[in-house]
């Protein structure tokens, strides 16, 4: 054992190869990069994140313009699809992600007249709820009179994402992914105050629609 | 890397490995804790927590994505957020390691060096937290915790020239509210006055 370790140092190290003896992470399995990576043996991870996004308020899914482009990129099963509804949103549906598909989602979003950055960050921390019941929405800018410019919901298969393109117009946003699917939106800091939509926090959603 | 700890997720199974691994990175983790609270006893849990969160998050490192530093950080990053939204009984459930408890005189002692010398780089985080969100990550990689821009973008997933645009106008707003704080106070290393100013 290292001897430059000072007596905390050297008890936290002999608890950590405790650790690893007693309980030896497995190691991962290769898998298609499209496919959730959550598949490739993730060893004990200490919060289950099964994230999905839907902002599709109730009986919106009917309303989807599927004709206007499934994407699918290299004929690989894509890990998600872009849709524009009948009412202009455009609809991202994800069941899972890996690196490659961000930059994918983003230039598919572009297709559709969205301008954001997509990032692949699976140690970011997850601002959506990582343990939201399905259904339960979680809404990002925009004013509250007028409604939110993107809302995220969980579903039982994924992650859905309802973007309304005019409300983003001129807002530079971002979307982080990890292998489950939405981990949040970031984007300017609301103004409450002023009547918008907070960012990623669903307690003070609530509070706003009271208000 | 380290060929002691290559592949990194090596860690999560080999003691020598993890001990290598830990060996060139605790005083990193311990400076990286001492720069974000003041509490001893929750700096030794936080390290703990990272070094347990790094064991079971190593194989989803990707060499091509940045030095081991830069994604120990992020992990550290997420095991401090976690620590913010849940409440003390939650975590002591949770946690499997209680660091405090591995602490002695000498221990306290050592970490309370470590949380003094840090205390600029604290109030720098501090401050670091009345900017709008989207400026925080990467000011504290590069203000907080000395990652080159580059490496900062790399670990935040966005191109270097967006973010050395975002870090020269999010340090000209840090450093206007440290001015606005303590205008006297120059009690910090050459190396911090830089990258904020």
């Amino acid at each position: 054992m290292n001897d430059n370790l000072d007596t905390f140092q050297t008890a936290l190290l002999t608890e950590l190869r405790r650790e690893v003896i007693d309980s030896p992470r497995q190691a991962p399995q290769a898998v298609p990069s499209s496919a959730p990576s959550s598949a490739a043996a993730a060893p004990r991870r200490s919060t289950v994140r099964r994230l999905s996004v839907v902002g599709l308020a109730s009986g919106a899914a009917a309303s989807l313009a599927v004709s206007l482009g499934l994407v699918s990129f290299g004929g690989t099963t894509p890990a998600f699809a872009v849709t524009t509804a009948k009412d202009g949103d455009v609809v991202v549906t994800l069941t899972g992600a890996g690196p490659a598909d961000a930059q994918q989602l983003e230039a598919a979003l572009k297709d559709h007249g969205i301008e954001a950055d997509v990032v692949y960050d699976p140690d970011r921390f997850p601002v959506v709820e990582p343990d939201a019941e399905e259904g339960v929405e979680t809404r990002y800018f925009g004013r509250v009179s007028e409604g939110p410019a993107i809302i995220v919901r969980p579903t039982e298969d994924g992650t859905v994402v309802r973007i309304d393109g005019d409300k983003c117009d001129g807002v530079h946003w971002t979307m982080y992914l990890d292998d489950h699917g939405v981990t949040g939106i970031l984007a300017p800091r609301p103004n409450v105050a002023a009547g918008h939509h907070p960012i990623g926090d669903r307690s003070k959603v609530h509070a706003a629609r009271r208000n | 890397m380290n060929p002691n700890y290559d592949p990194l997720e090596s860690i999560g199974r080999d003691p020598d490995a993890l001990e290598a691994f830990y060996g060139d990175h605790i005083e990193a983790v311990q400076g990286f804790v001492a720069r974000r609270v003041w509490d001893p006893e929750l700096a030794a849990d936080l390290t703990a927590d990272i070094f347990l969160a790094a064991i079971d998050g190593a194989h989803r490192y990707e060499a091509d994505r940045g030095p081991v530093l830069a994604w120990l950080y992020g992990v550290g990053r997420h095991v401090l957020a976690v620590e913010f939204r849940r409440n003390d009984r939650e975590l002591r459930i949770a946690r499997r390691i209680e660091g405090r408890r591995l602490l002695d005189e000498s221990g306290i002692t050592r970490i309370e060096e470590q949380l003094d010398a840090a205390k600029f780089a604290r109030r720098v985080y501090q401050a670091i937290g009345q900017l709008p969100e989207r400026d925080r990550q990467l000011l504290e990689l590069v203000a907080v915790d000395g990652l080159s821009v580059t490496e900062a973008a790399v670990e935040l997933g966005v191109k270097s020239g967006t973010a050395r645009v975002r870090l020269h106008r999010s340090r000209a707003r840090l450093a206007a509210l440290l001015r606005a704080e303590s205008p006297g106070d120059v009690t910090a290393s050459p190396h911090q006055l830089e990258v904020i100013s």
